[in-house]
């Protein structure tokens, strides 16, 4: 792909993303058209004025904080993915190799147990998450085997660990309200967004994906192995911890947000490599777009379809599955 | 003098692969390291490059211990060609040797107009520039080879080491990659490559280091090492020398079956 095609994409997916934002905007229970949308906005820039306050309320308070906490969720989870994938060399790799959402899963069910709050079932799933990245990153240290088959293998073992400590507090849980509340949270959900929460996403999204974007070129180096990277003058273990921190550090913070969704941060990548080819510096920001578009799309889904919200899982693994399957029909001659 | 290896040693556990072992590597000169299996040719090549800490000895590079030095300050001397190998993701060959300039570009920069007019350059310069926009995974062993040549002259090194650059290769590429590294070599690179093929060192007319499995190590030029009673022992098999008149040079032929 030339530059001025990369470049038109680029714009193309900016503009469809802005376009299904105010779309997203009128569906819902309380429907409005794209007109009241535009009135609403111009009411907060004091252009005009609005009769009917609710629709500012149903704008500022409910859809748009969710809207942009599923764009940015949505960029998070695949531009984590695209780097996990790279640095790993491995395109089978999703961002929760390293246990991430394991962890973070563990932290949520302690504190739904424990009876906390929204603000606290989110900091236990996040440190929770970085707790399980650190045990995956000190495991091959403790075995002195650098390589990054140990480190696969260690975040298979941390991820199997998570998966049982996570099974006891499911077993010990109270049936009709802690379980069901567990399960929920396992399956994604962007329905309890506040304001507060979507803001909060912004400064880890910018820096989390900044540096992964300005490193991006290094992520194709890293991606041809460690001894052609050394020899291209690269300290391998530096750019490794850094990229692998940032990725863990988005993972990390979406899926204390919003629960463990599946999915896109293992097809998203894929369908940016099939669209831009496998450069990083295009593929990442590319990713990136496509992530918070499918996410935006799959959260108006399912909060608009049915009278009770779906869980988002469910719908990414519905529809991203059988994509999956597409892409890799598609780019079956690659494949070995 | 560009690589100074002084009385090296090295082993992954308690025993030495290669005992006190020194070589010298010099601008526009070939020297092919030789051995059978297993006799850590690549390993010797790995501490060259400064990949593998040596445990006895020193490696100076430009007359500075390698090991005190930045990775990048390395790459920016040695180029490295390793045996060649298949990225999991298809990046275009253009994107593969663009890579080359990595040790010449800042951390968070990436290549530019000029870096990629480099890689361009270095791709004319082997005669592939048509492969420019091909996937670099689908295109052919020996056309794989020429790439990864391109991109270590993209890296503008003054050493070039090659680990195996004729592995895997038909008979036409093999002679190709060999006279691409004879080319190299007329224009000032130091090249170190290692080789199964004991008529290479033979045919490129450099200086050869010779390490069996036991660690023990020759080094000399291809006349002086390279004789019968010597690859017998080498390799335990009757290779048969002779000496051709249309290419006036000796070669070596393994012996009746």
């Amino acid at each position: 792909m030339k530059k001025a095609g990369y470049r038109r994409l680029i714009i193309l997916l900016m503009v469809l993303i802005i376009g299904l934002a105010i779309l997203a905007m009128c569906v819902g229970r309380y429907s409005m058209n794209p007109g009241d949308v535009f009135n609403v906005f111009g009411a907060r820039m004091n252009l005009c004025t609005l009769e009917d306050q609710t629709m500012d309320t149903v704008v500022f308070r409910i859809r748009l904080p969710r809207i942009i906490a599923a764009l940015l969720i949505g960029a998070m989870l695949s531009m984590s993915g695209a780097v996990y994938q790279g640095v790993f060399r491995n395109p089978l790799v999703s961002p929760d190799l390293l246990g991430v959402s394991g962890g973070a899963c563990v932290g949520a069910a302690a504190a739904i147990l424990l009876g906390m709050g929204m603000a606290q079932r989110q900091l236990l799933a996040f440190l929770g998450g970085m707790l399980a990245v650190f045990l995956s990153t000190i495991i091959p240290r403790i075995l002195r085997n650098g390589s990054n088959l140990m480190l696969v293998l260690s975040g298979i073992i941390v991820s199997g660990f998570m998966t049982s400590l996570l099974g006891i507090l499911k077993f010990v849980a109270e049936e009709q309200t802690e379980l069901s509340a567990i399960v929920f949270w396992q399956m994604g959900s962007l329905q309890d967004i506040k304001p507060n929460d979507a803001l909060a996403l912004l400064p880890v999204f910018l820096i989390g994906a900044g540096v992964m974007i300005a490193l991006s070129w290094r992520i194709n180096i890293l991606s041809f192995g460690e001894t052609e990277a050394k020899t291209l003058g690269m300290n391998v273990k530096r750019m490794r911890t850094v990229t692998i921190a940032c990725a863990s550090l988005l993972t990390a913070t979406a899926v204390c947000v919003c629960g463990t969704i599946g999915w896109i941060g293992l097809v998203i990548p894929h369908l940016g490599r099939l669209i831009v080819g496998a450069d990083h510096t295009r593929m990442l920001p590319t990713a990136g777009l496509l992530g918070g578009l499918f996410l935006l799309v799959i959260d108006t889904i399912a909060r608009a379809a049915s009278t009770v919200e779906i869980p988002l899982s469910i719908l990414t693994g519905i529809i991203g599955a059988p994509f999956y399957a597409w892409l890799l029909y598609r780019q079956r001659a690659r494949v070995s | 003098m560009l690589i100074e290896a002084k009385d090296i040693s090295f082993g992954y556990g308690p025993t030495n692969i290669f005992n006190k072992l020194s070589l010298n590597i010099n601008v526009s000169e070939v020297l092919c390291i030789l051995g059978p299996n297993g006799a850590g040719k690549t390993t010797l090549m790995n501490c060259l490059v400064g990949l593998y800490p040596v445990k006895t000895g020193k490696i100076l590079l430009e007359g500075q211990d390698i090991l005190s030095l930045s990775p990048r300050y390395v790459a920016q001397r040695i180029g490295y060609v390793p045996q060649v190998i298949v990225p999991t993701f298809s990046y275009s060959v253009l994107e593969y040797v663009v890579t080359g300039c990595a040790p010449h570009i800042g951390t968070f920069e990436r290549p530019g107009e000029e870096e990629y007019e480099k890689a361009m350059a270095a791709l004319r310069e082997m005669g592939i520039a048509r492969l420019s926009d091909k996937a670099y995974n689908e295109i052919s062993g020996g056309e794989r080879q020429q790439a990864s040549i391109a991109r270590v002259l993209a890296q503008k090194p003054s050493v070039i080491l090659m680990d195996e650059p004729t592995a895997h290769l038909d008979y036409g590429n093999q002679y190709r990659v060999l006279d691409t590294i004879h080319g190299l070599k007329e224009k000032g690179f130091g090249v170190v490559l290692t080789t199964h093929n004991p008529d290479h060192p033979l045919m490129l007319g450099g200086r050869v280091a010779v390490i069996d499995r036991e660690g023990n190590y020759v080094g000399g030029t291809a006349e002086e090492v390279i004789n019968e009673s010597f690859l017998k022992k080498l390799y335990g098999v009757d290779l048969q020398m002779t000496h051709v008149e249309a290419l006036g040079r000796a070669t070596v032929l393994p012996p009746k079956i």
